[in-house]
């Protein structure tokens, strides 16, 4: 991972102190982290809670502002009118207000991110038929479960085509199925060359998209590298590992599918 | 622009949802409505006048409870709720976010007070018709009431909630809960209409003393915005008072912005 370079997403020695308290007290969340993230590649943010991955996120989306060091979306400071089109942010576990259907919801970021009438409706239905909700846009948002929010998360976000994409925790809360069409849907987006950075806590979900990996503790970066250089001693176990994994979600799919099976036999 | 009014109408479609505007505003027409049932306790009052200040009242308060009450929960949701998260990623600038959202209290505030205006006056309008008809031969039949006096009425109480509502947004940007916001919120109600009492200090009185005074006597004197005085028709000036308003609603709008843009999210 080269420090700094350009690329989709450049961090140059980004520092971020928080006032905490009425007297201000500094807390430093990010300490000098530098990274550079090229095109079509995933970015996996592990850490412990309070480790500066949302932080980090933030920073990238142009929502907090580091306190020294700079931050660069295909050489376009970041929080700038270009990096914003560019971007496409997830937070973690939002909550949509009442009387909106998920349709209404994507058409109206479309509208804010400049798409309005045809072109509007055009990009909300494709982000929503992107991320597998066409058959929900009638639905109000806010009755959605807590997979088809995060996945409706996800069409905001990629509702005006960014080519960077920053996801706080997007499988949070999730059951298994919605998780593993999540993390296909995040393979695919690589695929079709857009730059993932995802922030997550479940390492088997890390090891699914195998991408790059920056463990964060404390606001220092404590390894970054290839999904391979951090499996280190324990890469010859992972095939065993990746198998019984990919076994369990198997078993436990074919599990639900059986029971659907049965109760509409019923 | 085009942002500023696309985040007003979802502002004003999320609030419309809240239990607390139609609570609100049916609370509010009940009472108005009841005003009818209070006549005998009028204190010596001519009973139109003891039903238009007891509206008029009703009023003012329902429409400061939605000011202080649904921007607190508007500008909260939206943060906590991580949409401004959500907005701001998508171009939007924290200052068209602030005029959005205020832009959707006041179209709220408008909602409200035009049916319960509506009601006011139609009563008020019965009651005079069939004073009229009792009296007639006595009095010259001339009615009381003028539509333009109960517009411009109508008109100070809802610019008095907007500039409330900018007020209570501007203290949501530094805020740290939604219970402080809402008490400062009432709180400066009340202190808006104390305006009057805000004398200067002496010539003897100390630099802090002085300076503190002119900086209180900058904040908004909610007296100008007397609605039974423009009902009666005393010659309130509606495009002064707007002009009032304006002034003030910008003031506290740049004031919210720049606190926004300070905040972390």
């Amino acid at each position: 991972m080269n420090a700094g370079g350009p690329g989709a997403l450049g961090l140059e020695t980004v520092t971020k102190d928080y006032a905490v308290g009425l007297r201000g007290v500094r807390l430093r969340a990010l300490d000098r982290v530098s990274l550079s993230l090229d095109s079509g590649e995933i970015c996996v943010l592990l850490g412990p809670n309070g480790s500066g991955k949302s932080t980090l996120l933030k920073i990238a989306a142009g929502l907090l502002v580091p306190t020294a060091g700079r931050c660069l979306v295909h050489g376009e400071p970041a929080g700038g009118r270009e990096a914003m089109r560019r971007i496409g942010y997830m937070p973690e576990s939002p909550v949509f207000p009442g009387g909106f259907t998920a349709g209404e919801c994507v058409r109206h970021y479309a509208a804010l991110g400049g798409a309005g009438g045809a072109a509007g409706v055009a990009q909300a239905d494709a982000a929503l038929a992107a991320v597998g909700l066409a058959e929900w846009s009638g639905r109000e948002a806010r009755t959605l479960s807590k997979g088809l929010t995060q996945r409706l998360a996800l069409a905001l976000a990629l509702v005006h085509d960014p080519q960077v994409l920053l996801l706080d925790e997007p499988t949070a809360g999730v059951d298994p199925r919605a998780t593993a069409d999540m993390l296909e849907l995040l393979v695919r987006l690589r695929a079709a060359g857009k730059t993932v950075v995802v922030a997550l806590h479940q390492l088997d979900q890390a090891a699914e998209l195998a991408g790059r990996v920056v463990l964060l503790q404390s606001g220092r970066m404590k390894f970054a590298g290839a999904w391979a250089q951090f499996l280190g001693p324990v890469a010859a176990a992972t095939g065993s590992v990746q198998s019984l994994l990919a076994g369990l979600r198997g078993r436990y799919l074919e599990l639900l599918d059986a029971a659907e099976g049965e109760g509409g036999a019923r | 622009m085009k942002r500023i009014g696309l985040i007003a109408s979802a502002t004003w479609r999320a609030s419309r949802h809240q239990r607390v505007f139609a609570l609100t505003l049916i609370a509010a027409l009940l009472l108005v409505a009841g005003t009818l049932w209070l006549r005998p306790f009028n204190f010596g009052s001519s009973e139109l006048k003891f039903v238009a200040d007891l509206g008029l009242g009703i009023l003012s308060l329902g429409g400061a409870f939605l000011a202080v009450g649904v921007t607190v929960q508007v500008f909260f949701d939206a943060t906590e709720n991580r949409t401004l998260h959500l907005v701001l990623t998508h171009g939007v600038r924290r200052g068209e976010f602030i005029l959005g959202q205020l832009g959707g209290v006041v179209l709220l505030l408008g909602a409200f007070t035009l049916p319960v205006l509506a009601l006011l006056w139609s009563l008020l309008w019965v009651r005079e018709t069939a004073l009229l008809a009792d009296a007639a031969g006595l009095l010259d039949g001339e009615r009381m009431l003028r539509p333009g006096g109960v517009l411009v009425a109508g008109m100070a109480l809802w610019l008095k909630a907007c500039v409330l509502a900018a007020a209570v947004l501007w203290l949501c940007t530094f805020a740290g809960s939604r219970l402080f916001a809402l008490g400062t919120g009432f709180l400066l109600f009340v202190v808006f209409h104390a305006h009057p009492m805000l004398v200067l200090p002496g010539e003897s009185a100390g630099a802090v003393a002085t300076v503190l005074g002119w900086l209180l006597r900058l904040l908004p004197d909610f007296t100008a915005f007397d609605a039974a005085a423009a009902f009666y028709g005393d010659g309130r000036d509606p495009v002064r008072m707007t002009g009032y308003a304006i002034v003030y609603v910008a003031a506290f709008s740049w004031l919210a912005a720049r606190q926004l843009h300070q905040r972390e999210l």
